[in-house]
């Protein structure tokens, strides 16, 4: 049995937290949580399996997903390419959250799609949980469904309603990882076009995390920029490479 | 008018107005783009990529053979010309030109349109 470097409960700590720790004492070993495993390596997330899911978007499921205990053995995995860049991973998680506030409480009409055994009655995230499916797979498709006008709200449904829906069958109700807004990184409310240039200005002083925060903020005002999205797409790949 | 619609009016400007001028944008030092009057055709991920690599060539070579500040680089093809020019000292102008342009002409709208954009670019 290896050693446990660390133990506790994802109801004390959040996951993000977690792997912020990980990335900032460049940690090494195995992170056991919900059933899935996520490697470390100096700290970088090398590699991960969670709900079937393998590498970046197991990452991502497991961010918003896991709950309950966890337990970081003391297991060298062979040194691998980065998944992503802490920072990068936990925003992408955000996105996941926003997808599932906004379509967990919405219906999707019946026979929709094969992936997503609708009856046009229970809500997304009742779906989702029945029938065990992961959210990275099935959240980015709702939205072209909301376009086509296949989803429509639940009577009665609200921000209480989603935290009642339990997801993937954990026991407790759907965590949103809240402590990590607090250590995200700031936007400020400017215009578009404001937050381009301030984006383009981080990304000059390699201030890579801001600078996709405020390409975010600005493709959430204009979600289809070209130039915004060949922006976003740029600086991760500078990103990237510095890393 | 937002600082990033006036910019594209420039080069819209430079694309309509100046024969044998297929198309320009203005690309920041890391090869982000901050205006666009590129045909649809064109790959703007490259654009701002290649213009990026193309810009560090350039001002490395200047400097390392004393040749002072970098202004302008021009690549030939057989379908026509890419062109590189400052706009400021965070940005530069690229323009794609038809084979057979007039080149002087292009260098003189470019060197206006330039300053303009180092204008509002800061």
């Amino acid at each position: 049995m290896p050693d446990v470097l660390l133990a506790g409960n994802l109801g004390a700590v959040s996951l993000a937290s977690l792997l912020q720790l990980a990335d900032s004492d460049g940690l090494t070993g195995c992170l056991n949580v919900g059933g899935g495993e996520l490697d470390l390596y100096d700290g970088v997330l090398v590699g991960a399996r969670f709900h079937g899911l393998d590498g970046m978007d197991a990452a991502i499921e497991a961010l918003v997903r896991a709950s309950g205990p966890f337990r970081i053995d003391d297991v060298t995995r062979p040194p691998g390419t980065a998944l992503m860049a802490t920072h990068s991973l936990i925003v992408e998680s955000f996105r996941v959250v926003d997808d599932l506030h906004r379509f967990g409480p919405m219906v999707l009409a019946e026979g929709t799609t094969e992936a997503l055994p609708a009856d046009g009655q229970r809500p997304v995230a009742r779906l989702v949980t029945d029938h065990g499916l992961q959210l990275v797979r099935v959240l980015p498709a709702l939205s072209a469904l909301q376009d086509a006008g296949r989803l429509r709200p639940l009577a009665h449904a609200g921000p209480v309603e989603l935290e009642h829906l339990q997801i993937g069958g954990a026991p407790a109700p759907v965590e949103m990882p809240t402590p990590v807004v607090e250590t995200g990184p700031v936007v400020p409310a400017l215009g578009f076009d404001d937050l381009l240039f301030q984006a383009r200005r981080l990304a000059r002083q390699r201030r890579f995390d801001e600078a996709i925060a405020h390409m975010n903020a600005a493709l959430e005002q204009q979600p289809g920029s070209r130039i915004a999205l060949q922006n976003l797409k740029r600086i991760q790949t500078l990103q990237n490479t510095a890393t | 008018m937002s600082r990033t619609d006036q910019i594209t009016k420039i080069i819209r400007s430079l694309s309509n107005n100046t024969p044998d001028v297929e198309g320009a944008a203005v690309i920041d030092n890391d090869g982000l783009m901050i205006a666009s009057a590129l045909s649809a055709d064109l790959d703007e991920d490259s654009v701002g990529a290649m213009g990026a690599a193309l810009l560090g060539l350039g001002e490395r070579i200047v400097s390392e053979l004393e040749r002072g500040s970098f202004e302008l680089v021009m690549i030939r093809g057989d379908n026509g010309f890419v062109i590189l020019t400052r706009c400021g000292s965070e940005a530069v102008l690229a323009c794609l030109a038809s084979t057979g342009a007039k080149l002087g002409l292009i260098f003189l709208d470019l060197k206006r349109s330039a300053k303009e954009l180092s204008s509002l670019l800061g």
